[in-house]
């Protein structure tokens, strides 16, 4: 089943001749984890934007679950899709359970009052992501990587089919980077997709399925990542590519 | 619900203040002329403070700039602009020339909005700076009008610094009193969108993702604060600060949950609205324009919160 089909996307930004995105098309599957790598400015971060309705495309289709982009409000968009954007977050006088509670907010009615279905959530999440400890602080209390991780718990709250996070582990040490891949490989058996924006290619291809490789706006590469040709990797990102059981190892070229 | 007791307090220090305020100005033994004047002014006062403390509280959070006052940010200016040329072109009624405040006040603010913005993010610096130089131009334009016609100039002075002890026209007390339910009622609005309200002031990526549909929501925020603040500054001119310095306190008080910042922000605006009218009333034997108080606790505050009142310490 088709989670999101992308047909010949096209994005510029108004009054620019250059085409940050130039005619790319693919579908992801339900339950399928895909990585998106690719160079800075590949247009990964646009990407992200464009399938959240922040930006509008010049022109192509977006489609999730068979129903253009167009056909959702913003927050039936957020009740599918549970995303998670690479800003920090500006002014946060908000405290955790606050912030939290927000992510139920796509689910709401008009009179917004949580239930305790959405508690029962919240407190999940809190779990998960363990938390619980900080759900009283204030978010600009917190350290990058405590806040990074209450960012995280925001989209488990929200509890979208599909997972889309631009760059989630930037701010996370590398325990926290391996416990977040892996619990998002776990949503899998959920049938959650996950759509994961990384930085860190030999992460990606680690927990990943599939590996979607951009460069310049193009897509160089989509499928099973044990098909990846690593010729490919060395030419978009300039480096020497190794195999080793399975790992990737980069070198200087 | 949490951390009502902020706004418990404030509450209760208003309506002592309100008695206070009451018994200070002596109510009885007047003609009910004067009774009505007084009361005209009282009412005033409070609605002024309360809209736009609110109108701030909204701003600072839509913005992500804790410097942002509909003052500060230029929505007073261009209310100022309209105002005057309504003046000038004879509109006489008080309520009439709210709408060439209100055209001119969200015309400033879109204008200043689309000057801070750089690369898809408002600039902080470059908003403040932009409603200032709309100050600029609004003040030296009221000024210029004022030389061309004279006969305006005692109301046009007072309306520059705002003055609440307006006297109403004969037929004017019952349209007085259904604006003044109006400019109460308006910011509920606000309130019913708290939770849109907390997501934006997270950023406009994070509220996108959370389901926020941040374009409509900045359009109300814009339209509604400089429809009510047009009609603030057609009443009683360009009061300014409080709509800064009052929903900073509460924020850092009792945080930025719009549900309990906003009615807390409201009723302080109001409160400090009426301490700034005491006195400007006690402070000399003339009668000063209350927004002249407001502006000389509103500046050291402004330098407070640049130097370090949480200017960095507040932000993710």
């Amino acid at each position: 089943m088709k989670v999101i089909e992308v047909k010949d996307l096209v994005f510029r930004y108004p009054g620019n001749k250059e085409e940050i995105i130039k005619g790319i098309s693919f579908q992801v599957e339900q339950g399928s984890f895909v990585a998106v790598i690719g160079p800075n400015g590949a247009g990964k971060s646009t990407l992200y934007r464009l399938i959240l309705k922040e930006l509008t495309p010049v022109s192509g289709t977006i489609e999730v679950w068979g129903k253009k982009l167009s056909q959702y409000t913003q927050k039936e968009l957020a009740r599918i899709i549970s995303a998670l954007p690479s800003d920090e977050i500006e002014d946060s006088s908000l405290t955790v359970d606050e912030y939290l509670e927000l992510g139920r907010y796509p689910h709401s009615g008009i009179f917004r009052s949580l239930k305790k279905l959405d508690y029962n959530l919240i407190e999940n999440a809190k779990k998960i992501t363990d938390i619980g400890k900080f759900s009283r602080r204030f978010l600009f209390e917190l350290s990058k990587g405590e806040l990074a991780r209450v960012r995280i718990a925001r989209t488990i709250v929200q509890d979208g089919e599909i997972y889309l996070m631009d760059e989630p582990t930037a701010h996370l040490d590398i325990d926290h980077k391996l416990w977040l891949l892996s619990t998002l490989r776990r949503l899998k058996a959920h049938l959650k997709t996950v759509i994961i924006i990384l930085h860190d290619v030999g992460m990606a291809f680690k927990y990943a399925d599939e590996i979607l490789l951009m460069d310049k706006g193009e897509i160089k590469y989509f499928g099973k990542k044990e098909n990846l040709n690593p010729g490919l990797l060395e030419e978009v990102f300039r480096v020497k590519v190794k195999m080793l059981e399975n790992n990737l190892l980069f070198d200087e070229r | 619900m949490k951390k009502l007791w902020l706004l418990k307090i404030i509450v209760l220090v208003l309506i002592l203040g309100v008695s206070v305020y009451l018994y200070v100005v002596p109510w009885s033994g007047v003609s009910s002329t004067i009774l009505k004047l007084r009361f005209v002014r009282l009412l005033l006062t409070l609605v002024a403070g309360y809209t736009l403390s609110i109108n701030g509280a909204v701003l600072q959070s839509v913005l992500r700039n804790q410097l942002a006052d509909p003052y500060l940010v230029g929505v007073t200016g261009g209310a100022l602009v309209g105002f005057t040329l309504g003046e000038i072109s004879g509109i006489r009624s008080t309520f009439f020339l709210s709408l060439p405040a209100f055209l001119f006040s969200t015309a400033s603010i879109i204008l200043v909005y689309y000057l801070a913005k750089r690369g898809g993010k408002v600039r902080k610096e470059l908003l403040v700076l932009s409603g200032l130089f709309i100050n600029f131009f609004s003040y030296s334009f009221v000024f210029l009008m004022l030389v061309s016609k004279r006969e305006v100039l005692e109301r046009i002075i007072y309306i520059l610094w705002g003055y609440t002890g307006i006297i109403l026209q004969k037929g004017e007390f019952i349209p007085f009193i259904s604006i003044s339910v109006l400019l109460f009622l308006v910011p509920i609005a606000f309130v019913l969108l708290s939770k849109e309200l907390d997501a934006i002031s997270l950023g406009e990526a994070e509220a996108v993702s959370i389901g926020v549909d941040v374009e409509k929501l900045k359009r109300w925020a814009f339209l509604l604060t400089s429809f009510t603040t047009a009609i603030i500054v057609s009443l009683a001119g360009a009061i300014g600060f409080i709509g800064l310095m009052v929903p900073n306190i509460v924020r850092r008080v009792i945080g930025g949950r719009h549900t309990v910042l906003l009615p807390a922000a409201g009723f302080g605006g109001a409160l400090l609205a009426l301490f700034a009218d005491y006195i400007s009333r006690v402070l000399t034997p003339y009668e000063l324009p209350l927004g002249i108080i407001t502006s000389l606790l509103g500046v050291p505050f402004f330098i407070w919160l640049l130097i370090g009142g949480g200017y960095e310490g507040n932000r993710g």
